[in-house]
């Protein structure tokens, strides 16, 4: 091969490339054929059906999409909608995440038998434990996806000095009275006169007693705390979320000093906290969403498909006024990690007489319920709590969220 | 010469004549075996009769079809039938009366055999420029990959085209 090649060569070489005649008769008759099966009835049939199919499973698809979507903002609706929308966009890769080791987590395995077994043990082991501990202890079973986890907390002290802030003249105190009707078959609950460290103890066996609405109900003490807080609206990541409440109840745990000091001066909190009544919770106790609607708290589970009652908790106030938390911005009482253990509890609102979870197929919704308010929080399935109200503004939420769930 | 889809034998014909041989050579250059070659071909006109696409000019018409042959070949040279398939032993093959009608056996099939060497994202800009004689923004198009990815292909084709032939290579 002495001679030069170039690419002329090639284009000479490829131009002997050529049809036969043959393949021409034949491409001929499969394109006839082609165009007769593309004309039979049949198969226009078939393809309107195909393209009929395509479209309706495109059309679920984004229906099913949008559904999810929206059902993940409702569980952060807030008054600022922007904000909420904002956030769930921000999260929408953690909740996939989150949803799907939710799905593992409701795939039962010989492994999660096992486990429950054993949560199971260790509950009991719990349980004696509270028995003969002398310390203040509340036992939270809270049932999230299917999964049973056990929240143990010490309870908070009730502490006075904070409510100065809040605190309203007597008479408009009466204006407001609690909408919660008395129960005189107060009973299973212990709970200590308000300004004392209330020894609230509650048994995992009484709280699965008092999943059945009406026959149990709880005593507690609450001070009549009926100040009127400014709305005030908390969204975030969860992990901030975290970081914040840390802080808080760090600032928190400094306040309690001063809030004693206050309390040994014998400041207006104090007497406050004297007079406070024992308030006795029931399946029928009224839950003022706003002033056009009242629920029981039965009434309540039943707005919200699937909904079990469950009255966990009872307890008094925190140890700041809510005006305090809103500017720390402290909004949760507990935070359920992913794998059902209970990293941080005490700290609930600053009022509330009882908490009633309503556990439904779309996670659990927590309201703590005071005389004159109720605070919605709304908890997916890992626990994690985004958002706190109080007051117009828990009216104004609640109803969204209860809505959105009708 | 430019015609709007129709069906019917006029059409069809127009179609063979026109775009047949460069059609069954473009796949050819990517499977190196005339029978698929026009088989391949084949099925790019059936395909023309299935879609019948409207075509604004007969550039329009030449892309479309090509695109369609290009991505009917890339999808041969992946299926599993031929990936799975063995070579013919040589001697078998020379011994075959040559399907490929009147090609010579000259010295220019020897530039041919190293062109078709080339990898296949070279050797189809090659073929697709210096056979069709098409612009770059053409075969971008055809391609569908930038007009830059197109000079730089060619340009490497003809650089290892290059280093296959040494001095026997003349750009």
């Amino acid at each position: 091969m002495s001679e030069k090649f170039n690419m002329d060569d090639y284009r000479r070489s490829m131009a002997n490339i050529t049809a036969s005649d043959r393949f021409k008769e034949r491409a001929l008759a499969a394109m006839k054929e082609t165009e007769r099966r593309k004309k039979h009835p049949a198969v226009k049939i078939h393809r309107y059906v195909l393209t009929a199919a395509a479209t309706a499973a495109c059309v679920l698809l984004t229906v099913t999409l949008v559904n999810r979507n929206d059902r993940n903002i409702a569980t952060t609706t807030a008054g600022d909608t922007s904000a909420v929308y904002e956030a769930a966009y921000e999260n929408v890769d953690e909740f996939k995440e989150e949803e799907t080791e939710n799905a593992l987590l409701t795939i039962e395995t010989e492994e999660e038998v096992l486990e429950e077994e054993e949560a199971e043990e260790e509950e009991e082991r719990a349980e004696e434990e509270i028995a003969e501990s002398p310390e203040e202890t509340v036992v939270t079973e809270v049932t999230v996806a299917g999964a049973e986890m056990v929240q143990t907390t010490t309870a908070a002290p009730e502490k006075t000095a904070a409510h100065k802030k809040t605190e309203k003249p007597a008479a408009d105190r009466e204006d407001k009275k609690p909408v919660l009707r008395d129960e005189a078959k107060a009973e299973q609950v212990t709970a200590a006169p308000a300004g004392e460290a209330s020894p609230v103890t509650v048994s995992a066996a009484e709280e699965k007693k008092a999943a059945v609405p009406d026959s149990k109900t709880f005593a507690v003490s609450v001070p009549e705390e009926t100040s009127v807080t400014p709305l005030f609206v908390y969204v975030d990541e969860p992990s901030s979320l975290v970081e914040e409440f840390s802080n808080d109840n760090a600032a928190a745990n400094g306040g309690e000093a001063e809030a004693d000091e206050e309390m040994a001066a014998g400041g207006e909190d104090a007497l406050i906290m004297e007079e406070s009544p024992e308030m006795t919770v029931t399946a029928e106790s009224m839950v003022v969403i706003s002033e056009e609607e009242k629920y029981s708290v039965i009434e309540l589970a039943g707005l919200i498909d699937g909904g079990k009652v469950s009255v966990t908790e009872s307890g008094g106030s925190g140890d700041s006024s809510i005006l305090d938390r809103a500017a720390s911005g402290s909004v949760i009482s507990a935070i359920l990690s992913a794998e059902g253990t209970a990293e941080k509890t005490s700290s609930a609102p600053a009022e509330y007489k009882y908490v009633v979870d309503i556990e439904s197929d779309t996670g659990v919704y927590r309201f703590y319920i005071g005389t004159d308010r109720v605070t919605c929080r709304t908890a997916d399935e890992n626990g994690i709590i985004y958002i706190s109200y109080a007051n117009s503004a828990t009216a104004a939420v609640c109803n969204d969220v209860l809505y959105n769930f009708r | 010469m430019y015609h709007n889809y129709s069906s019917g034998d006029e059409y069809f014909r127009y179609i063979l004549d026109t775009y047949s041989d460069a059609l069954i050579r473009l796949c050819y250059s990517y499977v190196k075996n005339m029978t698929d070659a026009e088989d391949l071909a084949e099925d790019t006109f059936c395909e023309l009769v299935r879609s019948s696409p409207d075509f604004d000019s007969a550039e329009h018409e030449k892309a479309w079809l090509f695109r369609v042959a290009a991505n009917k070949c890339k999808n041969h040279v992946m299926s599993a039938r031929i990936r799975l398939s063995a070579p013919l032993d040589e001697q078998i093959i020379e011994n075959t009366p040559d399907t490929r009608g009147n090609m010579q056996s000259d010295g220019t099939e020897y530039i041919r055999d190293k062109v078709l060497s080339l990898p296949e994202k070279y050797r189809t800009v090659l073929h697709l420029y210096y056979f069709e004689e098409m612009s770059l923004e053409n075969i971008a198009s055809v391609l569908r990959i930038p007009k830059a990815t197109v000079g730089t292909r060619l340009a490497r084709g003809r650089n290892l085209l290059k280093k296959q032939l040494g001095d026997e290579f003349d750009v």
